[in-house]
């Protein structure tokens, strides 16, 4: 979908942001990141409780980058 | 025809949480007016009272969509803050309640309330929107029927709810689940013109179906307000590159659609999918709002045979 949209991306100059799309597919998408913080904090502490908030933490800090 | 602007504009709606304990929190009366004073119409209270909306203004690209959302996103942070909350930008908030929650008080909200009962009470979910300006009506239609095929492609990018009532509920968008439930969801009819689609609409509201076209909630629509085609399938996301990223590639693939209409051409996944669009997108939409792993995803719907005749 990438390579068929370059013609279009550079007209409408959002090149960088269409590749982003690559880093999306390789580093996941926010449903995995919040998996992975649960499952660590969980190995970490077993509380699952205190794992989702960690949860939370992570897209708290996340909101402004 | 002129060419379509193809400016864009991006919603997005954020839930409230107590920044100590993280549980969800309603959004104080005077936290909603601090931020109208400061934004104006660009930010307002949703369906509930722990939820809130931005809006950014037409941008003529991704770039100013950037600034705005920037803008937004600190604003909403900091006024926030001064009340002890936070705001998070998920589909769903990992552990609370659906039916500890309290809608907002405006009259579009309570006959929402009054309408879709307990399949509305269960609406602690938020999206993202993202309009692309489409100024000629007819080709709003065309490409209303051509953009759903690239749906399943936009959700898998932007999945954020993984979690509800503080399960793991086996699934990246658990959002879409609970917000299918509604009326009016899903992928649009196939309409053939504007004129077939204005009818329809007249269908449902001389018969008090809906009052008016805000209360239709398809995937991708034609806005009431705008002259915008609206993609409405995605998940908000945390991470604000990924959202542009979402915002950029739906106005580039309207423009895509677009330019080779010109050539009266078309891509032949899209050219086909009439055909056979409602199981293959409905398979597609829930296989991508399952999936853990993007890139098994690749190695099926992603990589359908897009080249064009």
């Amino acid at each position: 979908m990438i390579h068929l949209l370059a013609e279009d991306a550079q007209a409408l100059d959002c090149v960088t942001e269409v590749e982003n799309a690559r880093d999306i597919l390789r580093r996941g998408t926010s449903a995995e990141r919040q998996r992975v913080v649960f499952t660590e904090a969980m190995k970490e502490h077993g509380n699952e409780e205190r794992a989702l908030k960690q949860v939370v933490q992570m897209l708290v800090e996340q909101f402004c980058g | 025809m002129e060419e379509p602007t193809f400016s864009i504009g991006i919603e997005e709606e954020y839930l409230l949480v107590d920044a100590k304990t993280y549980d969800l929190a309603a959004a104080p009366e005077e936290m909603m007016t601090e931020c109208t004073e400061k934004a104006g119409g660009q930010v307002s209270p949703e369906f509930l009272q722990c939820q809130i909306e931005v809006g950014t203004a037409v941008c003529s690209s991704i770039g100013e969509a950037r600034k705005e959302l920037v803008r937004l996103r600190t604003m909403v942070r900091d006024t926030a803050e001064k009340y002890g909350l936070a705001p998070i930008a998920a589909s769903t908030h990992p552990f609370a309640e659906w039916d500890k929650q309290h809608f907002t008080d405006k009259q579009r909200y309570r006959q929402l309330e009054r309408d879709l009962a307990g399949v509305a009470r269960r609406m602690l979910i938020c999206g993202m929107h993202v309009h692309v300006g489409i100024d000629d009506d007819d080709l709003r239609i065309d490409l209303l029927r051509q953009f759903p095929y690239f749906l399943p492609h936009l959700l898998a990018l932007s999945t954020s709810s993984p979690f509800w009532e503080g399960r793991d509920t086996g699934l990246c968008s658990y959002r879409l689940t609970v917000f299918d439930n509604l009326p009016r969801t899903g992928l649009p009819p196939d309409f053939h013109s504007w004129r077939e689609y204005q009818n329809s609409l007249r269908v449902l509201t001389e018969n008090r179906v809906i009052e008016d076209t805000t209360k239709i909630w398809w995937d991708v629509r034609p806005s009431a307000r705008f002259p915008t085609l609206e993609s409405r399938i995605c998940d908000v996301m945390p991470n604000l590159e990924d959202a542009l990223t979402i915002g950029a590639l739906t106005q580039c693939l309207m423009r895509m659609l677009y330019r080779l209409r010109l050539q009266q051409s078309a891509l032949a996944c899209v050219r086909q999918f009439p055909c056979w669009r409602e199981p293959l997108a409905c398979a597609a939409l829930w296989h991508f709002r399952r999936i853990d792993r993007l890139r098994s995803a690749k190695k099926s719907y992603l990589s359908t045979n897009c080249s064009t005749n």
